[in-house]
């Protein structure tokens, strides 16, 4: 995963020089411009091109509780609702060229930023209708989608759009419920790396399928229209040394390997009570609980600190707690992630009757760190893919809403030994647009410190 | 305070005239946490069987996190909040909920996400106290959007504020904690805002004088005219219908159509406008500059603006599919004046900025935004000879008519305005 967002980083800085007037006709060929010289785990970015991308269309399910995917255990026979995702009108196709460690040729991949204006932000709306009969309970959410998706490379020169794949936020998760992304598995064909390099052309990403799988039924489709502008390209190039004043930048890094994230959480929750707050969540009435567990063995994490480089370097190594004395000057900050085995159990009720059920792997996790007064203060945050509340098909809060599962504190000299254990048993409160409760857990985080890097930067 | 905010916005934006007292700037420390819960539904005693819109209901939560610093403005004992407030945090996204139940029929939903960022305002009230509260900033709405529900002219009514000694916060901490609910008119709507925020005022520091320089330099002006508004009547009719192709199902609008009308029909008010010489060259006598006026060689720049306190209004009215839950709804909209630009050959003519926030065609009835309608564009424009400035009665008319597809609506809209101006005064001054 962190080589995908050392990747994401990097593309997202390429979407950014896109120029205001490219898009539509201009002279062949496209302008030129520098940027920094970018390396990901995999190699070296050799060549970037930013391509302005007006998009009409968009992604929607359709779905219903369904005997045969097993609706009756799971509560949502119930239930139906639809699910879209409006990307917005505008966006930035970036792609980068990779030459691979230790080789000749390179690999083509991209992204695509979908931009923000005020109206026109990408967007997850749903709508979800819960019982049947005379008094249909109703659920309407929406909520802003940062979702960026990736095109990776399919062989014979074509590129693989994945819209939502694994180790990106749900493109699915409301607070509604419903079916997750994984669980309706639509695939786009593959389109020309080609023609997606000449820009100036119209790429149809149309794919429609019908799926069946936990508790649901249901169709996805994809009406998404891609209008590529005219490319820019950028030379790897670094920037001359006095185009900016530039000043001397220390930072020095401890690096930890996570042996194991073992343990429990669970995060209790209620509808609001207030009926303007409930009602249009279907929240009224609503009790909840989601139990993660996980025993995840492979993972890093890091501790940083940075400062000026004309600080002493006894400084830094008293802010990573490696030394006693002043840390004056400088900023720390950590964190970590891991992948390994987890998963989490939603189960819920509502007052006035109605019950839902979802179980979901939680393949991954992190934690952040923090440190103030000789302590570190440790957070784990630990969905699957975006920190907070892992989110399954049942209606409830976002993982956005449940920020932090657990939290522990350590003094800062213990991070300086060679096997630092960590037990986060502090919960939280949270209150959200319509759910509100508290988590608590037991998680045992065991880290190993493997080494200690200086680097120095001349930064702006 | 937030009807006010608007006006006050413009205000301490101007500089002061000659002579004026100075005002003082002062920084102070700010933050707001809490929930803002705004709801509403169809409520009989106010006519919502007319309006057909007792099937309607729906709400949208504000959640202000903010910290940070907001600019104050002391003009004698008063104290304004400037514009620039600087605070971050807060959650600027809004999703508006509006569900429509027919008996017999599933309800239908709307939902609408929102862009409100929001603010902390202060303002002037009663013996020498200002009042605070969290408001939306001039960059979003705080309304029901697209959706069936209040316009912002009728949460701004009931959005929390309280009293608060801005002066104390120069030696001592203020925190205000202000909970509670206050009920809103919404037309055919009856409308209620839950809230508790806490507020803390903190560290208010002298920032610099803002002293009025007494005007600088007279512009070289060389013809001046001023004109009373003898009549300005202003219509823009968007003919709506939601489409598939646009999203209307997420808006629970597929099926229907409608039309939103905004009227704008005033008497009084002023109009002036000024013409320099281009390029600095000014004609030497009183025939000389008229001719260059005539001719178009002196820039003119000018408009006309309503009188205070006149609003226009917006009307919508919307018919389901069928014929079927139609909802006619209207509520006040800002004022409009226009704009007098120089142009090639004539004088240009365009709407000025609307004049107040609510959205000049949004009622409480479903429909399209007035960007859906007309996106940045100006609704209508025109022109006008120069020559034509000098008569004593002055007729300016401005059209503009063409299609539109936002967000869930597309159609048609139409414009026209036209303003009667009779002259008032007219200066010629022989350039420097």
């Amino acid at each position: 995963m962190t080589r995908r967002l050392v990747l994401v980083a990097a593309l997202a800085l390429v979407a950014l020089t896109v120029p205001g007037d490219a898009l539509g006709g201009g002279a062949a060929g496209g302008g030129t411009g520098l940027f920094g010289v970018f390396f990901t785990d995999s190699g070296r970015i050799v060549r970037q091109t930013t391509t302005p991308v007006e998009v009409q269309g968009r992604v929607e399910v359709e779905f219903h509780g369904d005997t045969a995917a097993g609706c009756d255990a799971l509560g949502t026979c119930d239930t139906t609702g639809r699910i879209a995702w409006e990307p917005g009108h505008s966006a930035s196709l970036a792609l980068v060229d990779i030459q691979l460690n230790g080789r000749r040729s390179t690999q083509t991949q991209g992204t695509l930023f979908f931009q923000s204006a005020s109206d026109q932000d990408s967007t997850i709306v749903a709508k979800v209708l819960r019982g049947t009969g005379g008094a249909p309970k109703a659920c309407a959410d929406a909520r802003r989608s940062s979702l960026a998706p990736s095109l990776d490379p399919a062989g014979r020169g074509r590129l693989r759009v994945d819209l939502a794949g694994p180790g990106r936020e749900d493109l699915l998760a409301t607070r509604c419920g419903g079916p997750l992304w994984g669980d309706v598995g639509l695939a786009i064909a593959p389109i020309s790396l080609a023609v997606v390099r000449r820009g100036r052309a119209t790429v149809g990403l149309a794919a429609q399928r019908s799926f069946a799988g936990h508790g649901f039924a249901g169709t996805v489709s994809s009406s998404l229209v891609l209008r590529l502008g005219r490319p820019h390209s950028a030379t790897s190039h670094a920037p001359p040394p006095d185009a900016f004043p530039q000043h001397s930048v220390r930072m020095l890094t401890a690096s930890y390997r996570i042996e194991r994230v073992t343990g429990r959480v669970r995060v209790g929750f209620q509808g609001e009570s207030e009926l303007a707050r409930c009602e249009p969540l279907d929240a009224c009435g609503l009790t909840g609980t989601v139990d993660l567990v996980t025993s995840a063995r492979s993972g890093t994490a890091y501790l940083s600190a940075f400062g000026s480089g004309s600080l002493p370097r006894s400084r830094f190594r008293a802010a990573l707690g490696l030394t006693a004395g002043s840390a004056r000057g400088v900023t720390v900050s950590g964190g970590g992630d891991w992948s390994g085995p987890g998963s989490a159990v939603q189960a819920q009720t509502w007052q006035v009757g109605g019950f839902c059920r979802s179980e979901t792997p939680v393949l991954s996790g992190a934690l952040q760190i923090q440190t103030a007064g000789g302590t570190a203060r440790v957070d784990f945050g630990g969905g699957s893919v975006e920190p907070g509340a892992p989110h399954g098909r049942c209606p409830g809060p976002l993982p956005a809403e449940v920020p932090i599962l657990v939290s522990g504190s350590v003094g800062l000299r213990a991070l300086a030994g060679r096997r630092v254990v960590l037990h986060l048993r502090q919960g939280h409160r949270f209150s959200g647009e319509a759910h509100a409760g508290s988590t608590s857990g037991d998680v045992t985080i065991v880290l190993r410190r493997l080494t200690l890097r200086e680097n120095n930067y001349l930064g702006l | 305070l937030w009807a006010l905010a608007p006006a006050l916005a413009v205000a301490v934006a101007m500089p002061a005239p000659a002579g004026a007292a100075s005002w003082t700037s002062y920084m102070v420390d700010v933050s707001a946490h809490g929930s803002i819960v705004v709801s509403w539904r169809g409520d009989p005693a106010r006519g919502c069987a007319a309006a057909g819109m007792c099937d309607e209901r729906g709400s949208f939560t504000l959640r202000p996190n903010l910290d940070g610093q907001m600019e104050l403005i002391r003009d004698g004992g008063r104290w304004e909040s400037f514009g620039s407030t600087s605070l971050s945090g807060g959650d600027e996204s809004v999703v508006v909920r509006a569900r429509h139940d027919e008996p017999g029929r599933d309800p239908t939903l709307c939902i609408e996400p929102l862009h409100a960022p929001l603010t902390v305002a202060v303002a002037p009230a009663a013996r020498g106290l200002s009042r605070v509260g969290v408001g939306t900033s001039f960059d979003g709405p705080i309304s029901a959007g697209r959706c069936a529900g209040p316009t912002e002219g009728d949460v701004v009514q009931a959005l929390p504020t309280g009293p608060i000694d801005v002066g104390r916060a120069h030696w001592t901490p203020v925190a205000l904690r202000l909970a509670g609910h206050r009920t809103f008119d919404a037309g055919p709507l009856a409308g209620e805002v839950a809230y508790d925020v806490a507020l803390r005022v903190a560290h208010l520091r002298l920032r610099h004088p803002l002293r009025d320089g007494g005007g600088g330099s007279e512009p070289p002006a060389t013809v001046e005219i001023a004109y009373r508004v003898e009549r300005l009547t202003a219509q823009t009719t968007a003919d709506f219908a939601g489409l598939p192709e646009l999203g209307c199902d997420l808006l629970d609008a597929c099926g229907t159509t409608g039309i939103a009308t905004r009227r704008v029909d005033f008497a009084g008010g002023d109009a002036s406008l000024t013409a320099d010489p281009a390029h600095g060259r000014a004609p030497g006598s009183r025939a000389a500059i008229l001719r260059a006026f005539r001719a178009g060689r002196m820039p003119v720049f000018g408009g006309v603006s309503p009188p205070d306190g006149v609003r226009g209004t917006a009307t919508v009215e919307e018919l389901r599919a069928g014929g079927a839950g139609g909802c006619r709804d209207t509520a006040p909209g800002p004022a409009i004046g226009i704009d007098l630009l120089p142009g090639r050959a004539a004088v240009q003519l365009q709407p000025s900025a609307s004049v107040g926030r609510p959205d000049p065609l949004r009622a409480r009835c479903p429909g399209p935004t007035r960007g859906d309608v007309l996106g940045e564009r100006a609704s209508a424009a025109g022109n006008i000879a120069p020559g034509d400035l000098l008569r004593p009665h002055v007729t300016l008319r401005l059209a503009g008519a063409g299609r539109f597809a936002g967000k869930g609506y597309g159609g048609r809209h139409a414009t026209t305005i036209v303003a009667e101006l009779r002259r008032t005064r007219l200066v010629i001054r022989p350039g420097r």
